[in-house]
């Protein structure tokens, strides 16, 4: 199971598979760059992208970074559109507090996670529903709430807030098997959900009226659609970090925006972007040493802006 | 069996009646035309017949069926006010089209054969099949509306329920579609209620009118209208001549 100590340990490894070689001809290319040393640099990267494929924790990355793209570009079209984008940030405050319960309980903190924030998205709809607070406002409350709890069961337990500190910006190259059967399992089980409602989420997230005068029960779909979120905000975390799962929602929704021509389409434009981030992510940062997390969420960020350039682009010139 | 049932219904906003103990049937065939000055609460009481807003009192009835156990939707079709979606929203117009046929498909849903052939019927009757692989977001208004009232056709309803449905639309458009729509009401038999402002242009089109002013000042044919004392009081007798004048 991941924790503090495999997260030290992968960023070890990291750090001392830099390959020395890699370096020599970054040198040399100060010097005179040749053709051969381009040649040598480029079967260097290669040489380094084969070896790196060769790591175990490096495929179980793979594996659960592909999924959870996937699933949170898929569910993040709605979100974005239903303007709840805010909801995968709240819910993913709340996984602070979680994971925190899971720490203090000597619980695995995913398994901790999902029941506590699947109530608490139930909360925030339940705080829209019945108490007549504005969603924005609803989600602000349950964040806080779980941000406030996740601090003081910290503060009072004590001893883990290096464990913490790993859920808070994500470590997806400490991603343990289990864990990846966890994820691909639960992605798989969100994607037919959302394949089987494609037609009534596409419809509420449209027009929630439209949507009720054609039989649709909506706020059973928005139930649906909020649980859902709260499942894929705890899979995020493990991959950008707490504080950066709203951006792997977010992001490649609105890049596929830009691009693309129909909802499908636009599905389809973006999960390559989600999953062509995260595996890129997971190469940059291992080569350079970066942050997992926020190497992906930066790349996503370069997508968003080319996507923006191009039909900027494409757009003066009809 | 009537189409549209209300009896004694009543909507409360925060502490205040928008209004109260409204009766009212709309038959099968009819051509409604509900007509009230701004804020009068036309646009609720349609909210209400469709179920969007609960009523504080009273009933509404579709088809015989109580509203809170109707699930005959197939049978109706709405063009709301406003739309809501997001201008960026990336759904092409055949996609959108396509979300009318909803209530008519089992689940698991998908897109049949046959309702393919019925998204072009459609899309050639309202003549918007050139921007048919279009996202809804880059159209002008008068387009987005051209394809929510495909949307509302395609689904060949019992009632059509349309909440000023023109506003957006140049007046070609609008003439076209109301042709469109005495045309179906002729050759269906579907029951229509067109929610405007517009007391004016409604007697072309509707037989019956429903003006409506936070209560029933007046339900019945534009004929009757002339005789009506209501009328008579709440306009004054001039603007009742003029009224009447207008649609006979």
């Amino acid at each position: 199971m991941g924790n503090g100590r495999s997260t030290l340990s992968a960023t070890g490894i990291i750090k001392s598979v830099k390959v020395s070689k890699y370096q020599s001809i970054k040198v040399s290319e100060c010097q005179s760059v040749k053709v051969s040393d381009t040649l040598t640099l480029i079967s260097g990267v290669v040489m380094d992208f084969i070896e790196f494929l060769n790591y175990g924790f490096v495929q179980r990355a793979i594996i659960a970074g592909s999924f959870t793209a996937v699933l949170c570009s898929t569910l993040g079209m709605f979100l974005v559109l239903r303007r709840l984008s805010l909801i995968g940030d709240g819910l993913a405050h709340v996984t602070f507090g979680s994971v925190a319960v899971g720490l203090l309980l000597k619980v695995y903190p995913v398994y901790a996670s999902i029941p506590i924030v699947l109530l608490s998205g139930y909360g925030i709809m339940k705080l829209m529903e019945k108490a007549r607070v504005y969603g924005d406002a609803a989600i602000g409350i349950v964040s806080a709430a779980g941000i406030a709890s996740g601090v003081l069961i910290a503060s009072v337990a004590g001893g883990f807030n290096i464990d913490l500190f790993s859920y808070l910006f994500g470590n997806i190259l400490a991603i343990s098997k289990e864990e990846v059967l966890l994820s691909a399992t639960l992605s798989l089980v969100v994607i037919v959900i959302i394949m089987l409602f494609y037609h009534e989420l596409l419809s509420v997230t449209f027009d929630e009226d439209l949507a009720m005068v054609s039989g649709i029960k909506t706020k059973t779909v928005n139930t649906i659609l909020i649980l859902l979120t709260a499942i894929t905000v705890v899979l995020a975390m493990r991959v950008v970090g707490i504080m950066l799962v709203s951006a792997l929602l977010i992001l490649p929704a609105v890049s596929a925006f830009q691009v693309a021509k129909g909802f499908k389409s636009a599905i389809a434009f973006s999960s390559i972007f989600s999953v062509l981030s995260v595996l890129t992510g997971i190469f940059v940062s291992f080569s350079w040493n970066l942050p997992t997390g926020a190497t992906i969420v930066m790349l996503n960020i370069a997508i968003f802006m080319s996507m923006l350039f191009l039909k900027t682009f494409f757009a003066k010139r009809a | 069996m009537p189409v549209v049932s209300v009896k004694n219904l009543t909507v409360r906003y925060s502490a205040s009646d928008v209004f109260s103990g409204v009766s009212f049937i709309v038959e099968p065939g009819d051509y409604v035309a509900l007509v009230g000055p701004n804020g009068s609460g036309k646009s609720t009481l349609i909210k209400t017949i469709l179920g969007l807003i609960g009523p504080a009192a009273g009933d509404v009835f579709l088809f015989d069926n109580h509203i809170s156990r109707f699930d005959k939707w197939h049978k109706i079709s709405y063009i709301p006010q406003r739309l809501t979606f997001n201008p960026y929203f990336p759904a092409t117009v055949k996609e959108v089209i396509a979300m009318g046929l909803i209530s008519k498909m089992s689940f698991p849903k998908t897109i049949a054969k046959s309702h393919e052939s019925a998204i072009d019927k459609v899309l050639s009757l309202m003549d918007i099949a050139d921007i048919k692989k279009r996202n809804i977001g880059e159209l002008s208004g008068g387009q987005q509306q051209r394809v929510i009232i495909a949307r509302a056709l395609i689904n060949e309803p019992e009632l059509l329920i349309l909440d000023e449905p023109t506003t957006a639309v140049d007046p070609d458009t609008r003439e076209k579609f109301f042709h469109i729509l005495s045309d179906v009401n002729k050759k269906t038999n579907v029951t229509i209620i067109l929610v405007t402002h517009d007391i004016g242009s409604a007697g072309r089109y509707a037989y019956k009118l429903l003006y409506f002013d936070r209560k029933i000042i007046f339900y019945g044919t534009f004929k009757d209208l002339c005789e009506s004392k209501n009328m008579s009081e709440y306009f004054g007798q001039w603007s009742q001549h003029i009224i009447c004048h207008r649609h006979n």
